[in-house]
């Protein structure tokens, strides 16, 4: 999978939103608001999800925090509000606890019992303005919850060991944790409803004669917003194998489709008017940055194409891919490639294959002989045996990690002197590396190589993780003069559901969850198409 | 600092001991071996910690080529007659060890780390023995058996074995006193790049204001 493709992708009925909220719907999970202590704008929620077997709870604190303070940086040090994901229902205790511990995010310690850490910042704009309004009894003006599309951010939900917190591992024999993210997702559900009622409470404040909730119809129109930077991009490169799963589950699902022989005509419509609908709604795509804006106009006509190819084709999945292979842009081909799965929950028993065990992957296999290495970096590396890494453009690019709060960069590499603290991020480059030095040991052993050249061992354990994984590689050059690391976000961020992505930088994107999506109440009712406000 | 344990996830535990190793100056793909092996001895119980802190104190004086065993075959020595835990536990799970008769290897630090590589490279019915003449360890991929608390010397056997008993629960935190959190940390830092304004800005890609 190359780079451009990858950050060209849309959010399917793979995505890991869609994935819970199904589950959510279809095991009747309930939700409640069992605590609300806020004194003035600072204060504790707690909200509880019941499932058939377990109970978890978001407990949000909010903050007051200064406008100066106010960033979505992993350097910021205080935020909006934070959030906790509890494993069962908390004591008075544990929120005592966890009251020193979560407000400070990466400076406190969670345990085994929180299974994510999160805080979120408000659109300033948005929030004060639905506040204000909901305050002298209206309603706020549609356009700017379009236009912005969200009350709050987060700007971090981390999982997995995080802080002190329980490992994906122990809980990911629950069958609500089978898909890959969830309980991430599940969070920041109960994040949205948390704005929503944060802002309410905050018209109240402000006048308690006047002030109404917000409508439903407006509500449903907020997302919650996500900002995120450099620190998601290595995550890709990290997990191989999570991501080959990721890709080949879509991929199945794609060519199960494709090899639909009767197409429905109610099947071929709803996917021509889901077309339809995402031309209308470009217009609501944030395009603040050049590299948006290039794709939007290419992406609008190519859309336009394809609804007149539609409209005189006779039904074929595989030929409407065959089309947009050869007259669309990658933003048109991959988003076609999502919608065409939306008339078929047949395949959404294929979320069930995106998760990866990576604590037990094999150790390497030392007694594999170097010629079947190296015949395997020939099959599948080319594109880097290929290219000339002496060459400045090549390398130009480096990874590190700052002391700053951990935070992952990327540097300049002729002019700032970070070679020592490089990341084993450019896998490309240092399989040919490595494949240089395997030439003098084919006839030799794995291991016989490894004690003479021990610095090859990452990029051959990959290898051989590999094999059996056709997807997990990224075949582009990750260091090189065109890097663009948002493609590695976005492609991350689709696979979540996100959508609305909006540049920033080349390295720092933000995007929108859950818009259309329900509120906690309106789970057990949720339609299968919410995302698309169907 | 203070005395109590940190609990830690044993993600958390995996990911300092391979940042530390790194630190040390052991290549990435060895580092997040030793992330690996750690883990192992943790979910068996083992506190690995201070075998990998002086298993990291010799790396700091050494290339890791110079305390990694010199040939395979024979009695099993570092260049200069130190033999890294962690160098010697990669190339015997990569040479495998069941189908040799016996190992022998002089001037081991870190030993129980050897274990948790071998562990983690065999198959599904093997075993093996780790002893020092008074310690010994018997593991197969899932289990561990123990003689004892261990403080192992230096010259040490490994061989194939029967599987060792199941054990009673596999552990699924890590316990470290903080003056090994510490220590690892220090070696952890070493792999982070000091902060300047210039990379505070570019590095991340992000100056611009989140007050909107």
């Amino acid at each position: 999978m190359k780079l451009a493709r990858m950050g060209s992708f849309h959010a399917s009925r793979l995505s890991f939103m869609r994935i819970l909220l199904r589950r959510l719907k279809s095991e009747k999970w309930t939700f409640e608001r069992s605590t609300w202590q806020f004194d003035g704008a600072e204060g504790v929620a707690v909200y509880q999800a019941q499932g058939p077997e377990r109970t978890y709870s978001l407990i949000a604190f909010g903050h007051t925090l200064d406008d100066d303070l106010r960033s979505d940086r992993v350097i910021a040090e205080a935020w909006d509000a934070t959030f906790t994901l509890f494993d069962g229902v908390p004591s008075d205790a544990d929120i005592k606890r966890l009251a020193a511990n979560v407000p400070v995010q990466e400076a406190g310690r969670v345990t085994e019992k929180e299974l994510t850490l999160s805080r979120a910042n408000k659109s300033v704009r948005l929030f004060d303005h639905v506040r204000d309004s909901l305050a002298q009894g209206q309603q706020p003006n549609a356009s700017m919850i379009d236009e912005i599309g969200y009350l709050m951010r987060t700007t971090a939900v981390y999982g997995s060991g995080k802080f002190g917190a329980c490992d994906r591992e122990v809980i990911a024999d629950r069958p609500e944790f089978q898909a890959p993210f969830q309980a991430e997702m599940l969070t920041v559900l109960m994040i949205r409803q948390f704005a929503r009622d944060w802002v309410e409470h905050a018209a109240r404040l402000q006048d308690p004669e006047h002030a109404v909730a917000l409508d439903d119809d407006l509500a449903k129109r907020l997302g919650i917003g996500n900002s995120t930077g450099l620190g998601m991009a290595p995550f890709l490169l990290n997990h191989p194998r999570l991501l080959n799963n990721w890709i080949a589950a879509r991929e199945q699902a794609i060519a199960q489709v494709c090899s639909i022989e009767s197409i429905s005509d109610s099947a071929w419509q709803q996917v021509r008017s889901l077309l339809s609908q995402q031309r209308d709604e470009l217009k609501h795509w944030p395009a603040s940055h050049p590299i948006i804006q290039a794709r939007l106009p290419e992406l609008a006509a190519d859309l336009e194409q394809c609804l007149s190819w539609m409209d005189q084709a006779s039904p074929s999945w595989q030929a409407l891919l065959d089309y947009t292979d050869q007259r669309c842009g990658l933003e048109a081909q991959e988003l076609v490639a999502s919608l065409i799965l939306e008339p078929y929950p047949e395949i959404d028993h294929l979320a069930a294959q995106m998760s990866a065990d990576e604590v037990n992957l094999p150790a390497i296999q030392g007694r594999m002989k170097c010629q079947i290495m190296a015949s395997h970096i020939e099959s599948r590396y080319q594109w880097a045996l290929d290219k000339d890494w002496s060459q400045p453009a090549s390398q130009s690019h480096l990874w590190y990690v700052s002391a700053e709060k951990l935070e992952p960069r990327l540097a300049d590499r002729q002019n700032e002197p970070l070679e020592n603290y490089e990341q084993p991020l450019a896998p490309g480059r240092d399989i040919a590396q490595a494949y240089a030095d395997l030439q003098g040991y084919l006839d030799r052993s794995l291991a016989e190589f490894l004690l003479a050249h021990p610095q090859h061992r990452g990029a051959l354990a990959r290898l051989q993780w590999l094999m059996d994984a056709p997807y997990g590689e990224i075949y582009d050059n990750t260091t090189g003069d065109g890097l663009m690391p948002i493609d590695l976000l976005r492609c991350k961020l689709s696979f979540f559901g996100a959508a609305r992505f909006d540049p920033r930088s080349d390295r720092w994107v933000r995007i929108c969850m859950y818009r259309n999506g329900p509120y906690l109440n309106q789970v057990s009712s949720v339609s299968d198409q919410w995302v698309y406000g169907r | 600092m203070g005395l109590r344990p940190v609990n830690l996830s044993l993600n958390e535990a995996q990911a300092l001991a391979k940042k530390a190793a790194k630190g040390a100056g052991i290549n990435w793909g060895a580092a997040h071996e030793t992330g690996r092996a750690v883990r192992w001895l943790l979910e068996q119980g083992i506190d690995p910690f201070p075998g990998l802190l002086a298993t990291l104190d010799t790396h700091l004086g050494w290339p890791e080529a110079e305390l990694a065993p010199q040939r395979l075959g024979g009695e099993l020595s570092g260049r200069h007659g130190i033999l890294s835990g962690i160098m010697a536990g990669l190339s015997l799970a990569d040479f495998g060890v069941q189908d040799q008769s016996s190992i022998q290897m002089q001037g081991v630090v870190g030993a129980e780390l050897i274990a948790g590589f071998i562990a983690l490279s065999l198959n599904s019915g093997e075993g093996c023995l780790m002893t020092d003449g008074v310690c010994s360890m018997k593991f197969s991929r899932n289990a561990c058996q123990r003689d004892r608390p261990q403080s192992w010397r230096t010259e040490i056997t490994l061989c194939a074995s029967a599987l060792p008993s199941d054990n009673k629960e596999s552990f699924k935190r890590a316990d470290i006193l903080p003056v090994h959190l510490e220590k690892l940390e220090i070696f952890a830092n070493r792999t982070y790049a000091p902060a300047t304004e210039a990379s505070r800005l570019a590095g991340a890609g992000s100056a611009l204001s989140d007050n909107d």
